[in-house]
């Protein structure tokens, strides 16, 4: 009798606390996630505008490591450190297979990732921000004009960084046929600009536009969209110095770290647009001294993405000879630069001219790569010779497809 | 007189080292102590009416057997021997000889004849080669015996290694004491630990390691953590070092998913229980072991290869000369300037104290201990304290209630090394070039601070850097077992395992360092110093619950029913901040520095819900057949995926207790087994899901995640056979497994034109697997006077990639490891120069010619990546050879080799690609082998060069024990006294060309589970130890 009681007691038990546990099973499984937030959380209209924002930041990040890393390749900046990683752009001999050009995030100087994930964003909030209604989204034809004309120039970024390309897994596609896809978002940037009547939106777009007919050769419409640009206008990225991936890089990389130096062939320029600073001591690389720039004064300095200045350049350079010299000479003339005009000699060789007013003009805003791509200037130091810290200098102009793409894209393949 | 000779000896052997060792202090205070406290000895040869007294030892090492029954033949009395072998019969009438027999689970029974009256009888019993009554926990439904299991399980016992045994970690206890266990070491420092793989590596991509249980509660498994002091991701401290080996009664480990699928779905690479010390009944008995010792980088003089570089030709002002530097001129240039040698001597001080004993229904045992352990490097240093208290208690004869707790605290601190920079780094790269200038600068001024060191001479890292880790654990478990009924029993374990972790790199500013050194000039102008902190936060919770009912169908055949449900929650929390640039020298704070940064503030959950079902049938107590189905469903499934079954089958029979069967008479015991099962392994919290995160108010794409992720599945048959030959002189366990994962879960490199950064995980392709364990212990002299026992054991396994997912033959890891179909899983694969022109001139190699993979050559330029071996060993063992004279003194020696691997020498790669330091750039026409040249003087782009063979056999262990005689070890009122002396690490055999075999990183970049380097790490350091170990 006493047996039967405890075996029905016991099964009672048993029976109550399994059906208990199972049905909390649910909520054991549920778990939090308070750092991440998951894709359907986050694209929904009451988003629009961090999407928005949060797809320019992208670009500013991407921008920052671009300037550095693309400074190191075409010779604005040496590398200081002894991270032997780094050492491949310096080196101007970037291999398909490196990491930190192809998969490192832009605090750490790479810009194949940042650079996709820019123009994915931006993109994507375009996509998403045409999807929805203006009454779920205020503002919505500037936020697709900001997030078209920042696509567009991240596409710039890639077919002037890279000597080939990819969108969305898709083929491989050359720089020219990058400028063309950056072309159509600055023109969807542009009426969606005037539509929303934002002036800065349409004077960015109009300049990013500008740049990437400039770089097809396409002189004609890159002078009809570069003079629609003020000379006045700068469209700036904005840097906070508390989180990393916010900071400006330029001076993170140079002023604070010490991790990159000025390259030597800007050291005596004497000329205001290439402020430095001789730091009189040796880099922890033990081999370079140490220089800075006065551009870019502290981790919080915005930072240009693209200006009436560097809109004059393109026009400059689009409209050539005297017209070309007068437009180049105005911008020395300007407050704050004061510089004599051009002699005879400096602009003998106009192309010569216009590369070297650039080179001057956008110090560090990440345009010289390109430039030692199309104007093709002797590379310094020239190729062979010895880098100090290992190895020879190599001849690129441009970066490859990295093996990170190709590996995981089959479209790449042949 | 007495007491003047104790003051004696106490100021002779304490007072010198008392100011500099403060836990020898602690060590005599302690022994002082127990000296007072403990109980005055039985007279010696005493007799006394109506008793029979004694101690009850293992005849191999003279330690004490606790819990042996010792009967009075046709008496209806007995006893049982406590923890330090003591047991005493009273109520005895008449007198003259009786006969005892003493029996205890893993040893031989004895009966022997002894007087009513003796008061020192010793019973020395034989440890049994092979013993299937003894029970296991780990991987059953409840406890079993061994014979009922049908896989393999290996026990190590924990307690009689580190008796003898100069084992200071939970590492160096298991290494090579269970087969089929890897450990693959990371460095020679102090604190740092090895990655531990049961059966290899199984998995593509996701975590190899083990699961690990105390006492029944699944704890953290993460194996090293802490502060980067590695760089290139890789932390080194290791989390074994939580779990003090003292404190460690036995350790099981179960291999493979056939013997882990109660587990379920982490399981499938293996448990590893360790089990800690309980109390036995009887009167208390005090332990303490106190260790010195000290330890040594061996030939660090002549060890590292001498470096070249160019210095100022004297008298001229712009030649240069090539000229070397070695270890031992550096080390000539640091004494002179500081002092002292590049590198030190450790010590190494141990205390531990432990008090076990209690009654029939309430045993103990706490322990605790403080360790000091300083490395070869001056700012190396571990200090631990442990603590433990284990109780049960059987308050009514169907409860037995167990609680088990214990909590580790320390600072362990690091220097830097690998791509850290630190001493071996300034070592191992030094150039003459740091003699003058620096690297490729032409200055004529000599008297570099530097020394020749790379960055800078070892005691400027020191004092630039201050690395360590605060680590705090608590472990827990409660356990309620109830027999409510002859047919049921259940049992209910609760446990928690807490570890908080502040991990901090501190860079304090300073100015003169900076200015003298350029490598210290930190962040910031001027001068100004940074530090970074981090929080690791972990908390597993667990709850496991089984029944068992038990019925006999008939006289011959038996029914365990089992049934069971567990929940196991993690939760980790990681927070790092960091700042630079202090106003002041002193100041080391985040809030006093002028840039802050928030790093990460992250939060992984992840819980999993299971509850299994098994069927065992027994048959006359020697054929078991079990049947188990186990089901699991976790929180980081996809959303697509739904729950998890594994199923599991296994027998044993027990062949030798088969009346029937012809078994030869040589053997003592026979059992065949074989096992049939499936577990899992889970993707991490975020692999399924598609996620942002959020950086200065803005977010970004995170993780690209994967919504039909499930878990991979591992399928396993083993079979094996454990005999017991010839009275137990020899002993053999063979087991046999082939099995499979299917579903392996793969990361690829998302396409960055995606949009999302990182890999990507997704379940494709099939890793087969087959192996062979076996340990074999023999004891072909026993006597008492002389006894030889020896065990080999060992592992051999091979991995082959069955498929990867349609229309993929090849996955890329790094750019020289991959996994590739019909090869093991992360082989080495990189181009091969095979031949190259030599210009005189130029003195460089020139068309350069690679390994087309077809049998012949084609330009390096467009040269396939081709297979250059295995990154993982294939095989592994140990030979353990004990030597017993007198029994009392016993002479330990322990060797163990891993091999069929190959590893990447990273140093090399450093000197000659990056650094130019190598002899083979300055000599070129020395080198016969022009290919070679070719691959060096290409800087870093080739690796075939730097991938060596790494197999190697350690003498790990040489160690002597003498037990002490009785009257020594009764002066000091001790029962038992034993001193140890022991060397680790003291020879080493391989054919690796770098510096040492086994240094490599424990994770990150360089690391992980495939394709290991060795790079800047240091050595395996060699040790002596001594122990003394008292009983009271």
């Amino acid at each position: 009798m006493m047996r039967t009681m405890t075996m029905k007691v016991v099964t009672a038990i048993l029976a109550v606390s399994v059906t208990a546990a199972c049905s909390g099973f649910d909520r054991l499984l549920s778990v939090q996630t308070p750092s991440r937030l998951a894709e359907e959380s986050y694209l929904v209209p009451a988003n629009a505008a961090l999407i928005s924002s949060s797809a320019v930041a992208d670009y500013e990040c991407a921008l920052g490591g671009y300037a550095v890393a693309s400074g190191m390749a075409s010779g604005e900046l040496s590398d200081a450190t002894q991270t032997a990683a780094r050492w491949s752009y310096d080196r101007r001999n970037i291999l398909a297979v490196d990491a930190t050009y192809a998969t490192a995030g832009c605090e750490g100087i790479g810009v194949f990732t940042p650079i996709n994930t820019a123009r994915y964003t931006n993109d994507q909030a375009v996509s998403k921000l045409e999807e929805w209604s203006d009454t779920q989204v205020p503002n919505r034809q500037r936020l697709i004009a900001l997030n078209s004309a920042f696509a567009g120039l991240s596409l710039v970024l890639l077919g002037e960084g890279f000597c080939s390309g990819t969108i969305n897994v898709g083929s491989t596609l050359t720089p020219a046929q990058l400028f063309d896809s950056a072309e159509v978002r600055f023109t969807k940037a542009i009426t969606a600009a005037t539509a929303a009547n934002d002036a800065a939106i349409l004077n960015l777009a109009y300049a990013g536009r500008a740049r990437a007919r400039i770089n097809k050769a396409n002189k004609t419409g890159a002078a009809e969209d570069a003079t629609r640009v003020p000379v006045t206008f700068v469209y700036n990225a904005t840097s906070d110095a508390t989180v990393g991936r916010r900071n400006n890089r330029v001076f993170q990389q140079n002023n604070q770290s010490f991790s990159v130096t000025i390259a030597a062939a800007y050291r005596t320029l004497n000329d205001p647009r290439v402020s430095l600073t001789n730091q009189n001591r040796l880099a922890a690389d033990q081999v370079n001294q140490l220089w800075t720039q006065n551009k870019f004064t502290s981790l919080t300095a915005s930072y240009p993405v693209a200006s009436g200045i560097e809109a004059q350049l393109i026009l400059a350079e689009a409209r050539g000879a005297a017209e070309g010299i007068a437009i180049l000479n105005a911008l020395r003339a300007r407050a704050g630069v004061a510089l004599p005009a051009l002699t005879a000699q400096e602009t003998a060789n106009f192309n010569d001219a216009v590369a070297e007013e650039r080179r001057r003009e956008l110090f560090l805003q990440g345009n010289r790569w390109f430039d030692v791509r199309r104007f093709n200037p002797a590379l310094v130091p020239t190729t062979g010779t010895a880098y100090s810290k290992g190895g020879v200098y190599g001849d690129q102009r441009c970066w490859p497809l990295p093996d990170a793409e190709v590996l995981a894209n089959p479209n790449t393949r042949g | 007189m007495e007491q003047s000779a104790r003051v004696l000896v106490r100021r002779r052997i304490c007072l010198p080292k008392c100011r500099r060792t403060p836990s020898l202090t602690l060590a005599v205070i302690l022994t002082a102590c127990l000296w007072i406290l403990a109980p005055d000895p039985e007279p010696l040869r005493a007799q006394a009416s109506g008793v029979i007294a004694g101690t009850v030892v293992n005849d191999r090492s003279g330690a004490p057997v606790s819990d042996a029954q010792v009967a009075v033949d046709g008496r209806n009395a007995g006893a049982t021997s406590d923890a330090a072998g003591r047991f005493r019969i009273v109520g005895l009438t008449g007198s003259g000889n009786v006969q005892l027999t003493i029996r205890r689970i893993g040893f031989q029974s004895r009966t022997m004849s002894v007087a009513i009256g003796a008061t020192d009888a010793r019973v020395a019993l034989t440890e049994r080669a092979m013993e299937l009554r003894s029970v296991v926990t780990t991987g059953t439904a409840g406890i079993a015996e061994k014979r009922a299991i049908g896989n393999a399980v290996t026990t190590v016992n924990a307690a009689e290694v580190v008796a003898t045994q100069p084992v200071n970690s939970f590492q160096e206890l298991l290494n090579g004491r269970a087969s089929g266990v890897s450990i693959t070491a990371s460095s020679g420092q102090v604190g740092t630990g090895s990655r531990i793989r049961v059966r290899g590596a199984s998995s593509l991509s996701l975590s190899n390691d083990p699961l690990i249980y105390v006492d029944g509660v699944r704890v953290d498994n993460t194996q090293a953590s802490g502060p980067a002091n590695q760089a290139f991701g890789s932390a080194s401290i290791s989390r074994w070092n939580d779990f003090s080996p003292d404190d460690i009664e036995s350790i099981e480990v179960i291999k493979g998913p056939a013997a882990a699928t109660l587990y379920g779905t982490e399981a499938s690479n293996g448990v590893i229980q360790i089990i800690t010390k309980k109390g036995a009944a009887g009167r208390p008995v005090w332990s303490l072991i106190a260790r010195g010792g000290t330890s040594w980088v061996p030939d660090w003089r002549t060890r590292f290869a001498d470096n070249y570089g160019t210095v100022p030709r004297a008298g001229s002002a712009t030649a240069l000369d090539t000229v070397s530097i070695s270890t031992r001129q550096l080390n000539d240039s640091l004494n002179a300037h500081f002092g002292n040698d590049i590198f030190t001597r450790g010590e190494l001080q141990d205390v531990q104290l432990s008090l076990s004993g209690g009654s029939p229904t309430v045993r103990y045992y706490a322990g605790g201990g403080y360790e000091e352990n300083r490395g070869a490097e001056r700012v190396n240093r571990l200090r631990r304290t442990n603590l433990r208290v284990n109780v049960q208690a059987n308050p009514s004869p169907s409860f037995d209630l167990q609680t088990s707790l214990g909590y580790t605290t320390g600072r362990t601190s690091l220097p830097y090394e690998a791509g850290g920079g630190g001493t071996t780094w300034a070592t191992y790269y030094a150039s003459p070039s740091f003699l003058y200038g620096g690297v490729g600068l032409n200055t004529r001024v000599p008297n570099n601070p530097q020394l020749g060191f790379r960055s800078g001479p070892p005691n400027i890292y020191y004092q630039a850097y201050d690395i360590f880790q605060d680590a705090d654990r608590f472990t827990g478990s409660f356990q309620l077992a109830n027999r409510p009924t002859s047919w049921l029993n259940h049992r209910l374990i609760l446990g928690i395992d807490r570890l908080a972790e502040n991990n901090e790199e501190r860079a304090p500013r300073n100015d003169i360092l900076g200015a003298r050194y350029a490598s210290f000039a930190g962040s910031g102008p001027p001068t100004s110093g940074s530090m970074s902190a981090s929080m690791r936060d972990v908390t597993v919770s667990s709850y496991d619950y089984v029944a068992n009912a038990n019925f006999a169908l008939t006289s011959a055949l038996k029914s365990v029913t089992s049934a069971g449900g567990q929940i196991y929650m993690r939760q980790s929390r990681f927070r790092s901040i960091s700042g630079s640039t202090f106003p002041a020298a002193g100041l080391t704070s985040i809030a006093s520095a002028s840039i802050r940064n928030v790093g990460s503030d992250e939060l992984f959950q992840n819980n999993t819900v299971g509850a299994f079902v098994q069927q065992q049938v027994v048959w006359n107590d020697r054929l078991f057949f079990t049947g188990a189905m186990r089901t699991d469903d976790n929180s980081a499934f996809g959303t697509n995926f739904d729950a998890v079954t594994y199923p599991k089958l296994s027998a044993s029979w027990v062949l030798s207790d088969e009346p029937s069967l012809p078994i030869p008479s040589m053997f003592n015991m026979l059992r065949l087994r074989t096992a049939y099962g499936a577990s899992g392994l889970q993707p991490g919290a975020f692999d399924a899901i598609r996620t942002y995160t959020a950086a200065g108010g803005f977010l970004t794409p995170s993780s690209a995640g994967n919504p039909d992720l499930g878990p991979e599945r591992s399928t396993e048959f083993e079979a094996g056979l454990d005999a017991g030959l010839w009275n137990d002189r020899v002993a053999l366990e063979l087991t046999y497994f082939k099995g499979n994962t299917k579903d392996a879960i793969l990361s690829r490199q998302a396409p960055p034109s995606n949009g999302f950064p990182g890999l990507q995980l997704f379940n494709a392709g099939q890793v087969d697997r087959t192996g062979l364990e076996w340990i074999l212990r023999t004891t072909p002299i026993r006597g008492d006077r002389l006894a030889l026992d020896l065990t080999l054991s060992g592992s051999v396994n091979s991995y082959n990639i069955a498929s990867l997912g349609a229309g993929t033959n090849f996955v890329s890891l790094s750019n020289n490891v991959g996994h590739r179909v019909g090869y093991a899983p992360g082989a080495w694969w990189d181009r091969r120069v095979v031949s190259a022109d030599y210009d005189a001139t130029t003195r460089r190699a020139t068309n350069l010619m690679c390994d087309d993979a077809k049998g012949g050559t084609v330009a390096c330029a467009g040269a396939p990546r081709v297979f250059l071996g295995n990154s993982v060993p294939r095989s592994e063992g140990s030979l353990t050879a004990g030597l017993t004279i007198f029994g009392n003194l016993r002479l330990n020696s322990f060797l163990d080799w891993r091999g069929g691997y190959k590893k990447l020498d990273g140093n090399y790669r450093v000197r000659c690609g990056a650094f130019v330091l190598c002899r083979e750039l300055y000599y070129p026409d020395e080198v016969q082998n022009k290919a070679l040249l070719g691959a060096v003087q290409a800087g870093t782009a080739y690796t075939h060069h730097l991938i060596h063979d790494a197999s190697f056999m350690r003498l790990r262990e040489l160690s002597a024990t003498y037990t002490l005689p009785a009257r020594f070890a009764g002066a000091v009122r001790a029962s038992r006294a034993t001193v140890t002396v022991a060397g680790r690490n003291l020879a080493l055999w391989t054919n690796f060309p770098g510096i040492e075999p086994e240094a490599s990183f424990n994770g990150g970049t360089r690391g992980g589970a495939f394709g290991q380097w060795e790079q800047n790490v240091l050595p395996q350091l060699r040790q002596f130890v001594a122990t003394v170990n008292f009983n009271f």
